[in-house]
Order: structure tokens, then sequence, then C-alpha cells
């Protein structure tokens, strides 16, 4: 277990190995030989890409995974077809919604998380290292995510249900499989409704704008500003307010530039892979930080948690009490994406904090707009000026507090 | 997908192209950890 675990180490944060590139290369070259829909062709493609990249094992779990999803699905949907002519379908309706939508993803992840928590019962028992590897490959943070992102779609939003092997590629695509980005099913769908992006000379440039850039960003100046700041092999530390906004200038680097090596490589081998940061840094206030930073978990939490509660709340409480609708949106939605992280206490407290932190700039920017003195030009420079200081240091205050020692544990 | 596809001008692409050479560049220096511990050294 423990040389497949560093095998998967060594081969998951491989940027530099040529390796990895090769496999890139054969995927390109070999998408439009195959014949057959686009997502078919690519999960195809892709398990073969598992494969070379984390041995065979690999391959065999993420295309079984997709055949029980998929059949969870399909049955699913049998019993909200029966649902629209039978009586008894809204209980049918509600087991399915609860057994697709909650219950499989949320167990994995549980699992996963538990597991994570948990090591020295891990370590102790060789059977459960075996069961919990496994589980853990399957409930992978952002495998849950794209599972419920597909549940959602097909159950409520009425997509078409792709078949196993593009499920595989949609759940587990060889390049966004460490840290994402969490793509869109709906998107990996659209792949089918035409040709491939033409790889002109122009998409070539940009492709290679963006993986030059991705690997500057995290071998380069991320790795440098490791290095400068705690020492060649020595472990990162958050002893002082200082080494957390390092940390937090390291952890941009390295992830936005990950994210930005799996965007150029999705636009080689024409398969929607989201943007993930924007500049987050120029962001005047914490709410658009989050717009910048991780914007694939934000989009996926708008689109699947806040959207549909909160429309559902005022709905059920009206207008009048929209404003708590929408409070009551935000507060699940940030507790999801604290316990997403880890399911510790600390992230429970980020959780809260953050929409602490959210509603109370919302409430002082609907204040401030309904005074003149406030939208003066003046004004509004010196808060885009001033802001970003502003958002660095609440946020590396919140992540020095509570979250970066069990970052680091990572 | 992924932001503009549009082809841009000659000055852009000429920009781009340099901006990629200096980035290729900076990485074949400065990406491996004996070359990051080398300037570390001397700092």
């Amino acid at each position: 277990v423990k040389r497949r675990r560093r095998e998967w180490e060594i081969a998951l944060g491989s940027f530099l190995d040529l390796g990895f590139w090769l496999v890139c290369a054969a995927v390109m070259l070999a998408l439009p030989l195959i014949p057959g829909r686009r997502t078919l062709r690519f999960g195809l493609v892709n398990l073969a890409a598992l494969g070379f990249l984390f041995g065979w094992q690999a391959a065999v779990v993420a295309l079984g995974f997709a055949v029980v999803f998929n059949g969870v699905l399909l049955l699913s949907l049998h019993l909200l077809g029966r649902g629209d002519t039978h009586p008894s379908g809204v209980a049918a309706k509600r087991t399915s919604i609860a057994l697709v939508g909650i219950l499989f993803p949320a167990f994995l992840f549980v699992f996963h998380k538990l597991a994570m928590e948990h090591p020295a019962f891990v370590a102790s028992t060789p059977r459960a290292q075996l069961i919990i590897q496994l589980f853990a490959a399957l409930s992978f943070s952002y495998i849950a995510l794209r599972c419920a992102d597909m549940a959602h779609c097909v159950l409520w939003k009425r997509a078409d249900l792709l078949d196993p092997l593009s499920t595989a590629g949609f759940l587990c695509p060889f390049h966004m499989i460490l840290s994402g980005p969490v793509n869109r099913y709906d998107e990996h769908v659209k792949m089918n409704d035409g040709p491939a992006p033409a790889l002109t000379a122009w998409v070539g440039l940009l492709v290679l704008n963006d993986i030059t850039t991705g690997i500057l960003y995290k071998y380069v100046i991320g790795e440098t500003l490791r290095i400068f700041a705690f020492g060649i092999d020595e472990p990162m530390r958050a002893a002082t307010w200082l080494d957390t906004a390092i940390l937090f200038i390291y952890m941009f680097f390295d992830f936005a530039g990950y994210s930005r090596v799996c965007l150029g490589i999705g636009r080689l081998i024409g398969v929607p892979t989201p943007e993930n940061f924007r500049a987050p840094f120029l962001a005047s206030t914490i709410t658009e930080f989050f717009t910048r930073w991780h914007m694939s978990l934000g989009a996926f939490i708008q689109r699947n948690i806040y959207t549909p509660l909160q429309l559902h709340l005022v709905r059920r409480w009206g207008l009048r009490r929209a404003i708590w609708g929408g409070l009551t949106a935000l507060f699940f939605a940030w507790i999801f994406v604290g316990l997403w992280h880890r399911l510790s206490v600390h992230f429970l407290t980020y959780g809260l904090v953050m929409t602490l932190v959210v509603w109370l700039e919302k409430l002082v920017r609907d204040r401030l707009l309904k005074t003149k003195w406030a939208r003066r030009p003046a004004l509004t420079w010196l808060w885009r000026a001033a802001g970003p200081v502003y958002v660095f240091v609440v946020m590396t205050t919140v992540l020095h507090l509570l979250v970066i020692t069990e970052i680091l544990r990572v | 997908m992924n932001g503009t596809t549009q082809p841009a001008s000659r000055g852009a692409i000429a920009l781009i192209i340099a901006w990629i050479v200096l980035k290729v560049l900076l990485i074949v220096l400065l990406a491996h950890q004996d070359v990051a511990g080398f300037l570390y050294a001397g700092f």
C-alpha cells in the first residue's frame, strides 16, 4: 500500500516529468482517431492514461465506480419516471433523491474524511488499510463533488445520462485528478454537441502560455518562495502571522499554478476544464475574493447549494423574508465549504466566520449604496487600492487563527 | 470554454511568444531544487 501510495504521489505531482507530457501528447493524438461520441472517446483514452500514470488498478477502480454510479442513477431515473404517473411516485422520488443526491456521495466523502482524521486506526489495521485506500480513492473530495453535480444535472435538470465510460472520463479525468478544478457535468455533456475545437496555431499558443505560466507559478515562484522563507527540506510552519501570510501567497502560486496547467491541458485535448483563479489578491472585498479564488468550487456551491436552497426558501417563506432565505443559504453553503476541506471543529468555525464576514460585507455594502458620498469616484478609487490590503489582512488572520495548522498537516 | 480563443494581432502574438520563451528560460534555470538551493545558499 505504501509503495502504491508513493507511486500515486510521484505520478500526481509530476508536471515536470516527461512521462506525464508524453501521455498528454498521446491522448491528444489518439482522440481524433477513435470513432464515436466525444465523451466516449475521451472516457476510453482517459482510462488508458490513468492506467499509464497510476497503474491499471486505478483505471479499473475508476471504471468500476462509474459503472456503479451510472447504475444507481439509472435506477433513480426509473423510480422518478414511475413517479410521474404512479400515486406512490412522491415517495419513490424522495427515496431516489436521498439515495443518489445525498447518501451515496456523502457516504464515500465522509468515509474518506474520517480516514484522514484517524490515520492511526488505518495504519494499525492491515485490512482496513486496503479497504480505506480503495474508498479514499473513490471518495476523493473532487470526485464526490462531481458525483453530486452529475446527480443534480441528471435527476433535477433532466440532462442526458452518459454511458459508464464517459462517466469515468467526467469523474476521474487524468489531468484534473489531484486537486480539481471541479468540472461541470453540463459542460462535459456538451462535448457531444459538435466536433472538437480545432487546434489552431493561436490555440496552441494559448495552451503553451497556460502551461508555462502554471509551471512558472508552481515550480519557480512558489517553490522559490517556500525555500527562501522556510529553507530546503524544512517543513513549512505557521508560528507567526507573517509565516501564515507567506504560506497564503505560496498556496496561491502552488494551487493556481497547478490549476493553470490543467486549464492548458484541457484546452489542448478539447475537454472542458474550468478556470480556477483570476488574480484573487486584487479583490477589494472578501466576497469578491471568493469569486476569484478556487472559482470552480465557488461555482459548484452556487449551482448546487446556494441558489437552489435560496430559491426554495424564498418560495417557502415568501418574499418578505427573502433576506433570511439568503442568509440561511449562505450559512449552509459556507458550512459545506468549511467541512469539505476537513471534518473538524476548526474548519466548521472557519465556515461560520466566513458566513459572518460575507454577511457583514453585504450589510455594509447595502447601507453604503444608499448614501451619496459613498459613490464618489475618489472614494471608489481609494477602496480599489485599500481593499486588497483589507482582504489580505483579514484572510491571513482567519487562516492563522483557525485553519493553517490543519492545512499544513495535509 | 476557457476564455477567448479569438486570434490576436501580430504584435500581441509576438509579445506572447516572447513571454513564453522568457518563462521557459526561467523554468529551465530555476525549476530545479538544486538551482533553487544554490541560490538560497548564496543568498
